[in-house]
């Protein structure tokens, strides 16, 4: 899933939720479980397991520091390993134990980093000591436990040692100690300290060849083994190795680094170690590459990081000097997803012909019926499916409903009332194994990758049924699982805690008609909803008149007042006065005003106690009426001369645009910018919504233009007119050059270097200079001023 | 013949562009890591490189710590490349720790990172004197009298009196620039016998008042990364000498300057005119049938290929983003003629690969500005 705000899917990478999210991809235990069992078998098993391990992991060194210093352990009290520790024949492990604490006091400080060599010299000091420490009591100690034990420490602190002191040379002594000690030893502190032992060979090739072996060896070293990979090291490495068992290693850490296509990695490995533990980890990343490249993209609408986007697509096609650097990438866009489909097949092939070598079985059928899926051979995929659905393994049966849920949403039949039923029962499932819309629906931000990862396939289920509806044509379906799903991408919408909310509007806003707000409402209110409309059923539904407003805001866009005002009329009075955020932005004064715009009183000049899009569309009908019925031109310039101000109003730059939208920012980037901000809070570029009025004033500079065509002989009215055009004009300029991309170098180069001149305003200058309107705006408005002086 | 004429022509340049009035020849260097180099200060030599401008660290804002922090400090030089002639201390400072940082923060701040920047150049000298004391394949120099006491311990002081200027790189906007100008009139108070140097990009330069200038004793005009490196329509995101000049129109700029110019570069990699990342050079890169060079200078991936971990698609493109060698000479021309009180010139920055592509580009611009 893209993150917020980020054009496309990011490329793969090694992480450690990677690994954890795929149960059969995490090659051991964790490290802490490892070592406690160690522990547990050290103690003969006489003490319990939990103890140990809330001892090692959840208690402060702090408390246990001070508990050992003063022998009083009270805090302790029912925990069998402190008292297994505090027996007196096991005084050399206490001891132990508290060092071990000790250095975790020492390395768990927060430094800023501003520390002064006085500081970094007494923490490198501590280390130094505790080095001489651990070293004497390495020698000292009996038994391979605690020599282990403690030569794990002194090879860490003689790292940290190194680090603090700023001494960037290797250590021959740290080398030296570990080979005494701990080299060939089977334990995890030998497999963590091979760590720190790789990180102190002065070769570089020696320093990854141990770097991989810690990354084999180690869960919790991984990934920071894998941060400090060298990919010409590793490159040089994997050409030098003989041994089988490295070279499936390095092979496979290679496939991981490689974004591109990994067929002949796995063939390699699979070849040489048909059991390699990273298999099922390296069977899912190419099938996620596919996914990638092939299919989030089609069921999901998430941005591939190969594929052109739809908002590409969208600028592509509108704009045709946007693509002329790069007039090829249709075809070549084209091309390669046939060759990434071609590579689908070539997958499958392979682990179809490979699947009985390998040891995880139903793991293989679910990445064979997978792949089948994505093949579009969906009855092979429910085929496969039958063998497994029905799984102990809770993660192998959870993952078989999943994949019938997309074997069922990609049939023919999508809305027939039996696989309707279907989907809502294998939902069921899904919510019943666990998958949830948190409190039906909330953002994840704050949780785990994990927790994301587990949890996001509910919403992605509700995201590939919107698009396969959608492809349906059935919008209305589309909408609700839209909304249901709130999938990230990318975007504009919100989710809503309550019924007021622009989230309960944002696909009809972008996407709807008002038909579908009709059917959102009466579904809303059915009372008898079958399994699938209950499925459809937000936790959260908008407010009726919240739907209503939208209808009428769609009229207002396709300039239909009478339909506006008839729906309007269906509302509540006060519901704008007291609701969202219309009290704050819609205006209390009528739309057909300039305002402080012209120096002259113009509109009806009517004024409303009450915030409201009925009373201020309502005029607008009025003056349709009008129009209609007037019969002289001075009466139809006025007419259009007031209209063309409600235009002005109600478009992205006047007073009134809350009765055409429902945000707006000064982030706006007028639906023709060469980034993708438009598509987090500007209006939606979808026909519907007009923009190029909203954003480019074409329906004000129309009925402005009809008005002074009409004004002829009215002077005094002309000139309003040809100000309020030579205004257009200017305020839409970044529009303009944003849409023609004259934005290049100095930012907004082209209205901040050349003087804006106007072709009405120079009319005006010529013809209508002697009027009482143009005498006040040069006096008044320093802007019209400014016009004068570059238009001379 | 046809090199003979190129070079003709290039003598022809530089002989009309020679000036008279001294200046410094400096270079940027940028390499965190300060590997070893036995050649450098050969290098250096050859090149008269006669200062440098080194890279310190960076300060970035820590939102966990809700204070800036110091990140990427130099490590410990060595060799004798850094105490062998003098260098200025370059500290770059992200824009976001004065989007972030209060006003109080102004003053502790400049505090803090004088004390950083001695420990760092004590380091220089501490580092290279012991060791050449333990080693004797590292020559002690002379030249280091003055930083040693009769025991042969570097003394403080003396180290920080070798630095005379001392260089903050931040690319301030307007909204930050008055917490921006209080630290570093902070900072200045903390140096009153160095010079405190800020690089200042084209647009302040343009656009002083806007801007404001810096309250400091100089400035470097750094004369590249001119266009947007994510457009897909932007020809040389580090240099173009069209936009150049779009910039060079200015009235005189308040403080007095020194001129940086480039000598680095990279392939911008796009695809559907999409940004989608840099590929930094190496052998061969483009040299082979995965690339197809096309009118314009940019190169067309033929075949899906793997480079630097990054998936290139048949039908991306990658924008070589290196400056002309001719560019850069005219460019020395144009902002000396804009800028004739110039103190210094500047190649940004010191990389092997890049010296050895550029070397007679240096020479000349070093010769004849």
């Amino acid at each position: 899933m893209p993150a917020y705000g980020l054009p496309s899917l990011l490329s793969f990478n090694y992480t450690p939720s990677y690994t954890s999210y795929n149960p059969y991809s995490a090659p051991f235990p964790p490290d802490n479980i490892r070592n406690c069992d160690e522990w547990l078998a050290y103690t003969d098993k006489s003490v319990k397991a939990k103890d140990i391990y809330t001892t090692q992991y959840e208690t402060t060194p702090d408390d246990f520091l001070y508990a050992y210093k003063t022998n009083n352990w009270e805090n302790f009290e029912g925990n069998s390993f402190t008292d297994w520790l505090r027996k007196k024949k096991h005084r050399n492990v206490l001891d132990y134990f508290a060092l071990a604490k000790q250095i975790e006091f020492l390395q768990t400080g927060d430094h800023s980093g501003w520390e002064e060599s006085s500081r970094s010299a007494i923490i490198g000091n501590a280390y130094d000591s505790l080095a001489r420490i651990a070293t004497t009591l390495t020698k000292k100690a009996k038994g391979d436990f605690l020599t282990n034990r403690y030569a794990f420490q002194t090879v860490k602190l003689l790292y940290y040692r190194k680090l603090y002191t700023g001494d960037t040379s290797t250590d021959p002594e740290l080398i030296k100690f570990y080979d005494a000690h701990l080299k060939d030893k089977q334990t995890i502190v030998a497999d963590w300290s091979l760590l720190y032992y790789a990180l102190s060979q002065p070769d570089i090739i020696t320093r990854n060849y141990y770097l991989i072996q810690v990354f084999d060896r180690t869960e919790e070293k991984k990934d920071y083994s894998y941060q400090w990979f060298n990919a010409e090291a590793i490159n040089q490495l994997s050409d030098s190795l003989t041994n089988v068992k490295d070279l499936v290693l390095i092979r496979s850490i290679k496939a991981m680094m490689n974004p591109g296509r990994g067929l002949n990695d796995l063939q390699y490995i699979i070849s040489k170690d048909a059991d390699s533990k990273y298999i099922p980890l390296l069977v899912t990343r190419e099938i996620n590459k596919l996914e990638d490249w092939i299919w989030s993209p089609e069921i999901l609408g998430f941005t591939s990081s190969l594929q052109e986007t739809f908002f590409e697509k969208e600028k592509y096609e509108k704009d045709v000097d946007y693509n002329q650097p790069d007039t090829n990438f249709i075809f070549y866009a084209d091309k390669n997803l046939n060759k990434d489909r071609a590579y689908l097949n070539e997958v499958n092939d392979y682990l179809n012909a490979v699947a009985n070598k390998l040891g995880n079985k139903e793991f293989v059928t679910l990445a064979l019926a997978h792949l089948a899926n994505m093949q579009g051979r969906h009855d092979r995929a429910t085929q496969l499916l039958q063998g497994i659905a029905n799984s102990n393994d809770k993660n192998i049966a959870r993952q078989a409903n999943i994949e019938q849920l997309l074997a069922l949403a990609n049939s023919n039949d999508i809305k027939s009332t039996g696989t309707k039923d279907k989907i809502a029962t294998l939902v069921a499932n899904m919510q019943a194994a666990g998958d949830s819309l948190k409190n039906d629906q909330y953002y994840w931000q704050n949780e785990s990758s994990i927790d994301i990862e587990q949890r996001d396939d509910l919403s992605e289920i509700f995201g590939l049924l919107r698009k396969r509806y959608e492809r349906e044509g059935d919008t209305l379906t589309a909408g609700l699982l839209d909304y249901k799903s709130h999938l990230q991408t990318n975007e504009y919408g919100y989710t809503c805690k309550d019924s007021i909310c622009y989230g309960v509007l944002s696909y009809w806003d972008k996407y709807g008609s008002a038909d579908n707000i009709d059917a959102v409402l009466a579904l809303k209110h059915k009372t008898n909803k079958t399994r699938f409309e209950q499925m459809l059923s937000p936790g959260v539904w908008g407010a009726d008149d919240m739907y209503r407003d939208m209808k009428g805001t769609m009229y207002i866009r396709q300039q239909k007042y009478v339909e506006a005002l008839r729906v309007f009329e269906t509302m509540k009075e006060n519901f704008w006065q007291t609701n969202y955020e219309y009290a704050n932005y819609l205006p209390k004064s009528s739309l057909t005003s300039a305002g402080t715009l012209l120096p002259v009183k113009t509109g009806t000049g009517k004024t409303y106690t009450v915030s409201s899009k009925k009373l201020l569309i309502k005029e607008l009908v009025d003056l349709q009426k009008q129009l209609a019925l007037a019969k002289t031109d001075k009466e139809k310039s006025r007419l259009y001369f007031m209209l063309g101000n409600a235009q002005y109003n109600m478009s992205y730059y006047g007073k009134g645009w809350m009765a055409y939208a429902y945000g707006k920012s000064g982030g706006d980037s007028y639906g023709a910018s060469d980034n993708y901000n438009w598509v987090y809070y500007s209006l939606h570029n979808s026909p519907n919504n007009h923009i190029e009025n909203y954003y480019g004033l074409e329906s004000a500079v129309k009925m402005y233009q009809t008005a002074l065509m009409h004004a002829k002989a009215d002077k005094e009215l002309s000139t309003q007119c040809l100000i309020m055009l030579a205004l257009c004009e200017r305020i839409h300029r970044p529009y303009e050059d944003k849409r023609n991309n004259w934005v290049v170098g100095i930012y907004n180069y082209n209205s901040e270097e050349k003087p804006f001149v106007s072709n009405y305003m120079k009319k005006l200058l010529k013809q209508y200079s002697n009027t009482n309107t143009f005498t006040l705006s040069i006096t008044t408005c320093p802007d019209i001023q400014d016009f004068v002086n570059n238009n001379k | 013949m046809r090199i003979y004429i190129l070079l003709v022509l290039l003598a022809l340049t530089f002989a009309s562009c020679q000036r008279n009035a001294p200046h410094v020849n400096s270079f940027y260097y940028w390499k965190l890591g300060h590997e070893n180099d036995s050649d450098r200060l050969q290098r250096f030599n050859e090149l008269k490189v006669e200062h440098l401008y080194v890279h310190y660290m960076d300060v970035d804002w820590s939102e966990g710590l809700k204070m800036p922090v110091p990140k990427a400090t130099a490590s410990i030089a060595d060799d004798s490349s850094f105490t062998s002639r003098p260098i200025t201390p370059v500290i770059f400072i992200t824009n976001r720790v004065f989007e972030r940082m209060t006003d109080a923060w102004c003053d502790t701040l400049a505090e803090k990172l004088s004390k950083k920047i001695s420990l760092i150049t004590y380091s220089f000298y501490k580092n290279r004197i012991e060791r050449s004391k333990l080693d004797p394949n590292i020559p002690y120099n002379d030249d280091y009298a003055h930083v040693v006491d009769s025991y042969q311990r570097v003394k403080v002081q003396p180290v920080l009196d070798t630095l005379k200027e001392i260089q903050i790189d931040c690319d301030w906007t307007a909204k930050t620039k008055d917490k921006y100008f209080r630290f570093l009139k902070k900072f200045k108070q903390k140096y009153p016998h160095q010079q405190i140097s800020v690089t200042v990009r084209l647009y302040p330069y343009k656009y002083p008042k806007a801007m404001g200038v810096p309250p400091v004793d100089r400035g470097v005009l750094m004369c590249y990364n001119l266009g947007g490196l994510q457009k897909a329509k932007t020809a040389n995101s580090i240099f173009s000498t069209g936009e150049l000049k779009q910039y060079l129109n200015a009235k005189k700029y308040p403080l007095p300057l020194d001129i940086a110019l480039p000598i680095f570069g990279w392939y911008a990699w796009f695809s559907n005119n999409t940004f989608k990342g840099i590929i930094y050079e190496q052998p061969s890169l483009v040299d082979n049938a995965a690339f197809k060079r096309e009118d314009g200078g940019n190169y067309r991936v033929k075949a899906d290929t793997v480079v630097q971990y990054k998936y290139l698609r048949e039908g991306d493109v990658l924008r070589m983003e290196y400056p002309e060698a001719k560019d850069i000479v005219n460019a020395a021309q144009l902002v000396t003629d804009k800028v004739p009180d110039y103190g210094k010139i500047i190649f940004y920055h010191w990389d092997n690969n890049l010296i050895h592509k550029y070397e007679n580009t240096i020479k000349g611009v070093y010769n004849n500005y």
